[in-house]
């Protein structure tokens, strides 16, 4: 089956055409591109097909965009399939706090698996442009015990950590 | 999980005909429009218009547009001392330009590869892709060599001029087509220098518009610079449409169908126009008004179609009015206010051209003293700068000049609001009404009804 793609992709010339760094920016902003227009989820091998990227390379992202959580799959039989990680529900369910050259994104989100709190952190370079570097995912109804973790966390370790009043 | 940058909210009490005000927000920076956005020049303008901002805190002028070829003494004007050749691939060591809350678009203006008026200008700026100044070195060194070949009669068969530069700018264009890399190096420049003057929308290196050929190649650029948006950071601005197009091609109806067919598919919520030099009022363009007209009516019904789609005119002049009342989110124009004086090669006053209002044209400090002294010695305008400054500093052509401006921003800041209450009070006559008051009667014929 044919997945959903971009009406318009950098053919594999202008790809090498362009700088290292851009050129993972752009697969991965395509992937993820791609993952967003098939909520079915998809196959590494069909984004390999319709795109003619390598596979490797396609793989690499791919696990990249689950480790900092913006995506997630599923193993199913010999392959894996993977999605994009959830939809925002509702359009003021979402924080921005900047911390220092960083900014936290406090989203909540909901996917096949039920409804989360999705903490993304993201850096600012000196072109103010925002790159993702992580993120965690904690299920809604989870979410006071994470807190409470969080702040147990802190009273144990209060003599060692610094915290900004 | 990352949002578009170009989001538009639409009203339906916000809707009269073919005239539609929606609030438009571009990179967190929130529009109502229509809105005004003067095209800044140089530091001084921006000055005013920081200074008309701050002091009338006027809510139609909510954007500025600068070109890249004045992007360095406009946005970058603090440091005189030391002026690097290439900053495309340099970290910028000095201060960040001042946008604030407006909305900042950069013009490539890649036109000037077509017009030669601001040739040398092109050759000598930072603020350009090197793809761009080694063609403009090489043209000019070609020009001279045929300038003087031409002089010295060597060869009968020198190439005519015009020849030769329509020549050269389609066969640039056709290698930036068909080479890839060449290509890619364009775009990459043009967005990374676009990035580093904080631009809150990208617009992307096209052609000027001359033939068929040329518009494939602006649709292709266009294309091929939105995928590469994306490379240039995991939250990307938005990577706008934009067609600079010759009047002429106003009169090409297979051209401006495939203009109009690819603005209705294409994925970019924000479209540029350009028509280089238009001006409609002249008698002589019939054909170009109707032209105009269906182009505007297609495009103000593309607009209000529920999805995500704004359209913004560069360099307007006298359709800005018209534009912004029919389909237009942004309607740009220059404000240096002497263009008049420069196009009919005259000897150029110090004194500025001053924008009147009732009658929607400039008109020179003389005809403007005539009209006060006819008014009872009053300026006959009801803007903030000129009702606070009654007194016409006549023998002062800076302050002359510096008023002339604040006028003029107030002035077109006066006629989007009062775009956006005729179409709050669904009064559709209103535009038809103001244009036949005016000088700009031939424009009637352009608003679509």
């Amino acid at each position: 089956m044919e997945i959903n793609v971009p009406s318009v992709i950098l053919s594999p010339e202008e790809i090498q055409a362009i700088k290292p760094s851009e050129r993972e920016n752009y697969v991965r902003s395509l992937i993820k591109n791609i993952l967003s227009m098939n909520e079915n989820g998809v196959m590494a091998s069909e984004i390999v097909d319709a795109t003619n990227l390598n596979r490797i390379t396609v793989t690499k992202h791919l696990e990249y965009l689950v480790a900092i959580r913006e995506a997630y799959k599923s193993d199913r039989g010999t392959g894996s399939i993977y999605y994009i990680n959830g939809r925002l529900v509702h359009p003021t369910d979402r924080l921005s706090v900047p911390i220092g050259n960083k900014i936290y994104d406090f989203v909540k989100l909901e996917n096949a698996e039920g409804d989360f709190v999705f903490i993304q952190e993201k850096e600012q370079d000196e072109l103010r442009l925002k790159t993702v570097k992580g993120g965690i995912m904690i299920r809604c109804q989870d979410l006071l015990y994470f807190m409470n973790g969080l702040q147990k966390f802190i009273t144990l370790a209060s003599n060692r950590i610094e915290i900004k009043k | 999980m990352s949002s578009t940058q170009i989001q538009i909210t639409h009203y339906p009490h916000r809707k009269c005909k073919f005239s539609e005000s929606v609030d438009l927000r571009i990179n967190n920076k929130a529009i109502i429009t229509p809105t005004f956005a003067p095209r800044l020049k140089n530091d001084g303008e921006l000055r005013t218009y920081s200074t008309v901002k701050s002091l009338y805190t006027p809510q139609q002028l909510s954007a500025q547009v600068v070109r890249l070829l004045d992007a360095y003494r406009t946005l970058f004007s603090t440091p005189k001392k030391k002026t690097p050749l290439n900053i495309v691939d340099q970290t910028l060591d000095i201060p960040p330009p001042q946008s604030g809350e407006n909305v900042l678009l950069i013009d490539p203006a890649l036109e000037y590869l077509y017009y030669a008026v601001n040739m040398e200008r092109l050759a000598k700026t930072p603020f350009v892709s090197r793809t761009i100044r080694n063609y403009v070195i090489k043209f000019l060194e070609k020009s001279r060599k045929l300038e003087s070949a031409r002089l010295s009669n060597e060869s009968k068969n020198v190439v005519g001029k015009q020849l030769f530069r329509e020549a050269e700018h389609t066969n640039f264009w056709s290698c930036v087509y068909n080479d890839a890399n060449m290509r890619m190096k364009l775009i990459r420049d043009t967005f990374n220098i676009e990035l580093k003057a904080r631009a809150d929308v990208l617009v992307p290196p096209v052609p000027l518009v001359t033939s068929s050929h040329l518009l494939e190649v602006a649709i292709f650029m266009n294309e091929k610079s939105r995928a590469f948006g994306q490379a240039l950071s995991h939250d990307k601005r938005e990577c706008a449409d934009y067609f600079i197009i010759k009047p002429q091609v106003l009169r090409n109806e297979r051209m401006m169908s495939r203009i109009k067919e690819y603005v209705s598919n294409s994925e970019s919520s924000l479209t540029v126009f350009k028509f280089k030099n238009l001006d409609l009022c002249d008698p002589n363009l019939a054909i170009e008004r109707s032209a105009f007209k269906s182009f505007l009516m297609e495009l103000s019904l593309v607009s209000q179609q529920p999805e995500n789609k704004a359209f913004a005119l560069f360099e307007a002049g006298n359709q800005a009015f018209p534009a912004a009342y029919s389909s237009f989110a942004i309607v740009s124009t220059g404000f240096n206010l002497d263009r008049e004086d420069r196009r009919n090669q005259q000897e150029i006053s110090p004194f500025a051209s001053r924008y009147d209002p009732k009658n929607m044209t400039m008109q020179n400090k003389e005809t403007f003293l005539q009209t006060v002294e006819n008014n009872d010695d009053a300026i006959p305008c009801h803007c903030k700068v000129c009702t606070e400054n009654p007194t016409i500093p006549v023998n002062d052509f800076i302050e002359y000049n510096r008023k002339s401006r604040e006028h003029y921003l107030l002035c077109r800041e006066q006629e989007m609001m009062e775009i956006i209450t005729a179409i709050e009070k669904q009064e559709s006559q209103m535009g038809f009404e103001k244009l036949q008051r005016s000088s700009l009667k031939n424009l009637i014929d352009i608003i679509p009804r």
